[in-house]
């Protein structure tokens, strides 16, 4: 990885996905390992479960492609008659651990992965109210 | 598993054009916007028969990383090896 030290701030001032398709929250809390870019130049994010995947070029469009996918992957399984969510398994374990080690390391030297939790808030009954989005660390060492 | 290396370096747009041309894949456009920069960017929603379909945010440029490749190769039940081969193939 060629990122510096992480910083918390851009997460910190509570990133907000602008988007605006009307969905409920299915589930309370996401964990996601946020890996800073690398050689590809992008921002990744591995939701822990259900596993999906974003990136984007920084950390606004991250939270923009996160919400995307999650978005999509709720109108497909509720247009299916699905729980949404109900047919994906979790991540692979590998990035259980690396969630792990970012959550118990942040802020340590080398450390470069950053351990988030995301949040959306509760469903809305108003069908053009756009879910928000909150985005913040769980580093215990931070 | 990760993804061979060639990967690292397919965009957004050939990574879509390799999975409609070899793979049957269908990308439909939710909604397309554009960045303070300028850069259009779109919702798509991918689908293959046999498998959910899956959203995407939509850079056309920008470089797939390993990890989101291997992901939507995961999720579409696609080969790895034989998808890399795709790629040299190119």
């Amino acid at each position: 990885m060629t990122a510096g030290p992480p910083t918390a701030g851009p997460l910190l001032a509570c990133a907000q996905a602008p988007y605006t398709r009307s969905v409920a929250a299915e589930s309370p809390e996401y964990r996601l390992l946020v890996i800073p870019p690398d050689a590809a130049g992008v921002w990744v994010a591995v939701c822990l479960d259900p596993y999906l995947v974003a990136q984007g070029a920084d950390i606004d469009e991250l939270a923009h492609a996160f919400a995307t996918l999650w978005t999509a992957q709720v109108e497909a399984d509720r247009a299916a008659g699905r729980v949404p969510f109900s047919r994906l398994g979790p991540a692979p374990a590998e990035y259980h651990a690396r969630w792990d080690r970012a959550a118990e390391f942040f802020g340590a030297r080398g450390a470069t992965e950053w351990p988030v939790r995301v949040a959306v808030e509760p469903a809305s009954p108003e069908p053009a109210r756009a879910p928000r989005w909150h985005w913040r660390l769980d580093a215990t060492a931070a | 598993m990760r993804v061979p290396a060639p990967h690292e370096s397919l965009r957004q747009r050939e990574f879509l054009a390799l999975l409609t041309k070899g793979y049957g894949v269908t990308v439909e456009a939710l909604g397309t916007e554009r960045t303070p920069e300028g850069v259009e960017v779109g919702s798509v929603r991918l689908a293959r028969a046999g498998f959910d379909p899956v959203g995407l945010h939509y850079v056309p440029e920008q470089t797939m990383h390993w990890i989101t490749t291997t992901f939507y190769l995961h999720w579409f039940g696609i080969d790895p090896e034989a998808f890399a081969r795709q790629v040299d193939a190119r």
